[in-house]
């Protein structure tokens, strides 16, 4: 292993969750151990940084000596991760949440196809799996509650991200020497998105490549433990807006299959300019109302599977007592 | 009153230095969080290998030794089976030779966090419960459990703790008909068979290195889809369930996997032979057929 680790792992935290004891187990359990973690606490809560401390302390020392506690006091969502980014010591970087957890051969992936394709993105694929929050003494863990699901486009694709995140920030590992020569940093003023709005600024610079495999789990809560539960639509909405405005200042490297993805919008756009006003206003509610569909499409998919295990839990229980009366008349007749 | 003894073992099957390495790091410092919270005391190590020539040499097990035991000092011995005697069977051979209250078995390929150990002993330490296994990373078992007191139907053997006498109580594992796949299924019934319960510690977090497929569902080798229709049979005869004898048979003949159809050329061989599971006497108290995941599941991948 040479002196500069391959990975830096930036995990922000701000010690409520007990899931990072997870994060953090599936990091020290890869298959690569050429990797940093800088895990930034935010909060100037002493008790938050004491059970921190304790986490750490706890884990085997070869895994501790590669994390780097660091502090930001003031509550902000994004700073966390420019502190992270402005310490890292790795050729490349990645952002883990304190709830994600990862494959065992994530950091291998990326530093395999890092040591081919130097100086892109690189980009791996990603599981959601809905969690069940569990209250416990050293605070909230997470119980899985839904198989895993495959939202995520395999290949990145440009137009399907600027409509919604189609990379968890656990799938993307990006240059560093890159980014600071080209000082590329998150947003500070973004609210929400930072993630989405400095993958986009990057891989519109660098390019991007893909690994193919599956590398790690994005975990949705289905209580209010996340972002996306406290935000409004029209925040998310707002953010989305600058993402675009961010890029519409820069020159784009679009990936191969672009062209003809623009050429079918181009062809909307002419289409879209012949209809009156009103005829525009329908078209836009449409739009908007065909991604409300499609988020919930989503949703009614995940409650329409949970009921179906829960209809079939109960008709088992009710059949399965005469079903075993009847394969105990018929065990028993087998053996006369 | 004192704290209970552990003895940790795995059984390895050509498995690769450096992850035992992890596994070794990692289950020294599950070790030592348990001693430091006094849940625990005098630990055992015992590494048996099923490969057919020894796959650790000296200085591996000087390595080993240094990550299982760590600061604890205490014994660690390493065994070359000979034969590969699975791991039930491996797992059997190691828990002959200790006299620990509590059995700590892990798969090779696993890396328990630290504070698994000390959630697991307090899963097993209410009266009656046998056997407790961890909440597996990155895919977690959809097997249900009971909220209030973790009682599940059965417990995986990746990441057990088991009450060394209900254990020796039962035989141990079957490795006759089990030797690799449901062999902890199967252990677990008899166990609750037994009078005994078995508890899911959710709060134990253990990651098991399983990757997925290209569509995203856990990927499964053909020994495991030949191993694990095999062993859906055996317990299917154990535990009274010839109907499902039957669904399983008519299921597996239209099956486009070669694994399935060398395991149902098994199958029929042993039936021939009479080398099939006999049922036991109140079974279907304990036994769940009526799902892939051999009880209630919270969901399925």
């Amino acid at each position: 292993m040479s002196l500069q680790p391959f990975l830096t792992v930036i995990t922000r935290t701000t010690g409520m969750r007990s899931t990072l004891v997870d994060t953090l187990t599936s990091l020290a359990a890869q298959d690569d151990d050429d990797f940093e973690v800088r895990l930034v606490l935010n909060t100037g809560d002493p008790e938050a940084r004491q059970r921190i401390e304790r986490l750490l302390a706890s884990f085997e020392a070869g895994f501790t000596n590669r994390v780097h506690l660091h502090v930001v006091a003031e509550r902000h969502r994004v700073r966390p991760l420019n502190v992270g980014l402005d310490a890292a010591a790795g050729r490349y970087v990645c952002v883990l949440d304190d709830d994600d957890i990862v494959f065992g051969d994530w950091v291998t992936q990326f530093h395999r196809h890092a040591d081919q394709h130097g100086g892109q993105v690189i980009r791996c694929r990603a599981v959601d799996q809905f969690v069940d929050a569990l209250a416990a003494d050293d605070g909230v863990h997470a119980v899985a509650s839904s198989g895993f699901h495959t939202p995520y486009k395999a290949s990145f694709d440009l137009a399907s991200h600027l409509v919604g995140g189609q990379s968890p920030q656990g799938s993307v590992a990006f240059p560093v020497d890159e980014l600071r020569r080209r000082g590329l940093r998150f947003d500070e003023s973004m609210v929400v998105c930072e993630d989405l709005d400095f993958l986009l600024r990057c891989v519109a610079e660098l390019g991007v490549v893909d690994t193919g495999t599956f590398g790690m789990v994005y975990r949705r809560w289905t209580t209010s433990y996340s972002s996306m539960h406290s935000v409004s639509p029209e925040v998310w909405e707002e953010s989305l807006q600058q993402i675009v405005a961010h890029l519409d200042k820069g020159t784009l490297v679009l990936p191969p299959g672009s062209a003809s993805r623009l050429y079918q919008a181009g062809v909307q756009e002419i289409e879209v300019n012949k209809l009156n006003e009103g005829e525009r206003g329908l078209l836009r509610r449409a739009e908007s109302a065909e991604r409300r569909s499609a988020s919930l499409a989503h949703q009614y998919a995940e409650l329409e599977r949970r009921y179906v295990e829960l209809a079939e839990h109960v008709a088992a229980a009710e059949t399965a007592q005469p079903r075993r009366s009847l394969r105990r008349r018929l065990s028993r007749s087998i053996r006369r | 009153m004192r704290s209970p003894s552990v003895h940790v073992q795995v059984v390895v099957y050509d498995n690769d230095v450096a992850q035992l390495g992890r596994l070794a790091r990692g289950t020294a410092a599950a070790l030592r969080a348990a001693v430091a919270a006094d849940v625990i005391e005098r630990v055992t190590v015992a590494i048996g290998d099923c490969s057919a020539n020894p796959s650790l040499d000296a200085a591996d097990l000087m390595s080993l030794t240094d990550g299982f035991v760590g600061t604890l000092h205490d014994h660690f011995t390493y065994e070359h089976f000979g034969a590969n005697l699975g791991s039930g069977g491996g797992s059997n051979r190691l828990s002959a030779s200790t006299d620990a209250d509590l059995v700590w078995i892990l798969n090779p390929d696993t890396y328990p966090s630290p504070s698994a150990l000390t959630h697991l002993v307090a899963a097993v330490a209410p009266d009656g419960v046998a056997a407790a296994d961890a909440r597996q990373l990155p895919i977690e078992h959809p097997k249900g459990f009971d909220p209030a007191t973790g009682e599940a139907a059965w417990v995986s053997g990746a990441c057990m703790l088991v009450q060394r006498l209900a254990a020796l109580a039962v035989d141990g594992f079957d490795d006759h008909f089990f030797p690799m796949y449901c062999d902890d299924v199967d252990f677990s019934w008899r166990l609750r068979l037994d009078g005994w319960t078995v508890a899911h510690a959710p709060l134990a977090a253990v990651f098991h290195d399983k990757r997925l497929d290209t569509d995203g569902r856990p990927a499964a080798s053909d020994f495991e889809h030949g191993s694990g229709l095999l062993s859906r049979l055996f317990l299917a005869h154990r535990y009274g369930r010839p109907d499902v004898v039957d669904a399983t048979l008519a299921w597996a003949v239209n099956s486009d996997l070669e694994a399935h159809h060398t395991a149902l050329a098994e199958y029929r061989r042993r039936l021939a032979d009479g080398d099939v599971p006999i049922t036991l006497d109140g079974a279907e108290r304990v036994a769940d057929l009526d799902n892939a995941y051999y009880g209630p599941a919270r969901f399925s991948y």
